[in-house]
């Protein structure tokens, strides 16, 4: 700290006069070390601003001043040549108004004259004022920008964010696979032993699923978005269409269930057990007639009654399978539907999240860049 | 105003033909390019204006199109200027102004500010000029005006401590402090009212402003005599037709058009390498093309038809090629007259 109370930055744009301020100032200031250009970590303990009072500053070297006011609290705006510009009160005035901070203290400064005496006493006790005050109370209460100090925090922030931004894809991405495998195992296992009153209610049953897995991603998501939210970086939440309540996205139901379309595979079935309730009745009509020949038309008649219920059950029974065939098919489609718009989504937020810290981070650099001492020189 | 070249020509041939459009053309063409000053705040965009005013251009009103922008700024170019001027969609010329108060040490203050421009000009490829606007406005003072100032410069001479504090004031509002310098060291030296005037008005740098500007409107200049030749072919048909589109195809305005179109590359080239462009691009004949080298000059004339012929067929852009196009033509419009014979193709 011994070491910063030293240093004092002169800086100014190009021609405005800095370094014959700065050498006057080295000249009359034996004990500081002023300096035109800061080392890698140092900070000054003063900064004396140039401009020439040629003409008012510009947006470039306003901004190269609120740049300069950023990294310290004593800061001096000098305005340099008043030696052979006559009208300097004026544009000093008008520089005054034009700077962000009204606390600044404006002096006017002939430090290399071509015409007259120096002049660089209101330059020097404006200074040691802004020293004293600097020391008094430690604080910049010109311009509470965000340092040097803090935009390097907010960089490493910016690539932990970048860094969790990654991961959690990798782990939605592999939970939302997990989540449907799980899903589609049950489900087959369900729709094997169903029965055929509780088709409609299995369908539903589906549809609550895949709704509520839907739900459990979205709120993984928005705790995401959250959590980079309070690193200060703004996300948009992607809606992406046809995911809320899944059954959008699931496969339409009627196109997998057994009950239409199958008029001539429900034909060949009826024929096939119908031959097979027949042959049935035949066949023990036969073996018990020649066993009690006195009782023909009775046994006659129960085993014709005993086919036709044979054959109205291989009936039922070859539907119900055909239903939970086209059933575990049907689950299959869903949830593999499920797992790719569940993906899509993960992408979608992490792609938008991505998206907003790149340009946030551009931005910022940006914005650094405008501001960085000397870039005022064409 | 004075008649431009181009203007001139076409008026001797309205004088021939003794045809009304010519004559508007003719006034359409001398008619001179209007100029805006635009710039930096407090760089001294008003006294630049008044200065031009002063020395006889013609200002633009506000709100109304010009023809060339003056873009004012003090000291350098700073990153705002810098991205105006890339910006600019008109012919432009950058001034310097205030450029008597560059620097007094060394070789003075205007030698300084020209050779900062000169500098300005290479970084930026905008025709950059040094301007002591101040001293530009003086200069084009009224005799009265002069006169008192000459008394006053004479007591600052002699004896600068009787001089009155209005007086003071009054030279330091109008001539600053390297005007009223030289103009005293003038007076001393017995100037009179015209040689102080000429004295500010070369110390301004106005004229070198000036003649930047004109070269910035060669292409305005080049388009309004393309657009008044094209609008003339109209009248080339009809009962006297004949003799209009006689003069539209003789050398006079062939040689108009080339002319008009070495100005334009000729400006081009001077702004993209200040020195010694003109040698380089516009050839050394370049100056005295309309008239005939008397010895070897058929050779020449041939050499530089080819070779503008092959720069219009080079990468340049439509004026460029235009322009090229035209030199070419007026070239071997010379070539034939300094007794070029056409031959045949095998």
């Amino acid at each position: 700290m011994s070491e910063h109370r030293g240093v004092i930055l002169v800086i100014g744009p190009a021609l405005s006069g800095a370094t014959s301020v700065a050498n006057a100032l080295r000249q009359r200031r034996g004990g500081c070390r002023v300096v035109e250009c800061l080392g890698p970590g140092e900070r000054p303990a003063a900064v004396v601003f140039v401009v020439s009072a040629a003409a008012p500053m510009t947006q470039s070297q306003i901004a190269l001043l609120d740049a300069a006011a950023a990294s310290t609290d004593a800061v001096v705006a000098a305005v340099a040549k008043i030696d052979v510009h006559r009208g300097w009160p004026q544009v000093l005035e008008e520089n005054r108004a034009l700077a962000a901070s009204p606390a600044l203290s404006w002096v006017g400064v002939a430090a290399d004259p071509h015409i007259g005496p120096s002049k660089l006493e209101p330059l020097i006790a404006a200074l040691d004022s802004a020293l004293a005050r600097d020391r008094r109370s430690p604080r910049n209460q010109l311009l509470p920008n965000k340092s040097h100090a803090q935009s390097r925090i907010r960089d490493r922030e910016r690539a932990v964010a970048f860094r969790e931004l990654r991961v959690a894809r990798v782990q939605l991405t592999g939970q939302a696979r997990a989540t449907c495998a799980s899903m589609r195992a049950d489900l087959r296992r369900d729709a094997a032993g169903l029965s055929r009153r509780g088709v409609d209610e299995f369908c539903s049953g589906v549809r609550r699923r895949s709704a509520r897995a839907v739900a459990e991603l979205d709120a993984t998501l928005s705790r995401l978005v959250d959590d980079l939210d309070i690193a200060g970086i703004d996300i948009p939440w992607i809606d992406t269409p046809g995911i809320d309540g899944a059954p959008e996205s699931c496969p339409a139901l009627e196109t997998y269930l057994p009950r239409f379309g199958r008029v001539r595979a429900d034909r060949v079935t009826a024929l096939l057990s119908a031959g097979f309730g027949l042959g049935v009745a035949l066949t023990f009509g036969r073996l018990l007639a020649d066993l009690a020949p006195d009782w023909t038309a009775a046994i006659t008649a129960a085993s014709l009654l005993a086919g036709i219920g044979l054959s109205g059950w291989v009936i039922r029974a070859r539907g119900l399978a055909a239903e939970r065939a086209a059933l575990d098919r049907w689950v299959t489609e869903v949830t593999a539907g499920l797992r790719t718009a569940m993906e899509e989504r993960v992408v979608m937020q992490v792609l938008a999240a991505e998206t907003a810290m790149a340009a946030e981070a551009t931005a910022g650099r940006n914005a650094s860049c405008r501001i960085r001492p000397g870039d005022d020189r064409p | 105003m004075p008649q431009h070249p181009h203007a001139a020509l076409l008026g001797a041939g309205a004088a021939v033909l003794d045809d009304s459009a010519l004559h508007r053309l003719t006034a359409d063409l001398s008619a001179p390019v209007r100029v805006a000053v635009t710039g930096r705040a407090g760089a001294g965009r008003g006294m630049v204006r008044r200065a031009l005013r002063g020395a006889g251009a013609l200002l633009a009103d506000p709100g109304e199109p010009s023809d060339v922008d003056v873009y004012v700024f003090v000291e350098t170019l700073t990153s705002d200027d810098v991205a105006l001027l890339a910006g600019v969609d008109r012919p432009t010329v950058a001034v310097l102004n205030k450029a008597d108060l560059t620097c007094f040490r060394g070789a003075g203050p205007v030698a300084v500010a020209a050779a900062r421009c000169q500098e300005l000009q290479r970084r930026t490829g905008v025709p950059t000029r040094p301007l002591a606007a101040l001293l530009a406005v003086a200069a084009s003072r009224d005799t009265a005006g002069q006169r008192s100032l000459i008394d006053a410069l004479r007591t600052v001479g002699a004896n600068p401590a009787r001089l009155a504090p209005g007086m003071r004031h009054r030279l330091l509002a109008e001539l600053d402090l390297f005007g009223t310098a030289i103009a005293a060291a003038a007076v001393g030296r017995g100037a009179d009212t015209p040689a102080l005037a000429a004295l500010l008005h070369q110390a301004s740098g106005i004229s070198a402003v000036l003649e930047e500007i004109d070269r910035a409107a060669a292409p305005i200049r080049y388009r309004r005599l393309i657009g008044a030749l094209a609008r003339l072919a109209d009248a080339a048909v009809g009962p006297r037709g004949a003799r209009v589109a006689e003069f539209l195809a003789g050398d006079a305005v062939a040689l108009a058009r080339m002319a008009a179109a070495m100005n334009v590359v000729g400006a081009a080239a001077t702004t993209v390498d200040p020195a010694g462009a003109a040698a380089t691009t516009v050839d050394p004949a370049g100056a005295a093309a309309t008239t005939v080298d008397p010895v070897g000059g058929c050779a020449t004339h041939l050499r530089r038809a080819v070779r503008w012929r092959h720069y219009a067929q080079g990468p340049v852009s439509a004026l460029h090629r235009r322009c090229g196009t035209d030199i070419s033509r007026g070239a071997l419009r010379l070539w034939l007259q300094a007794g070029g014979v056409v031959e045949a193709m095998p």
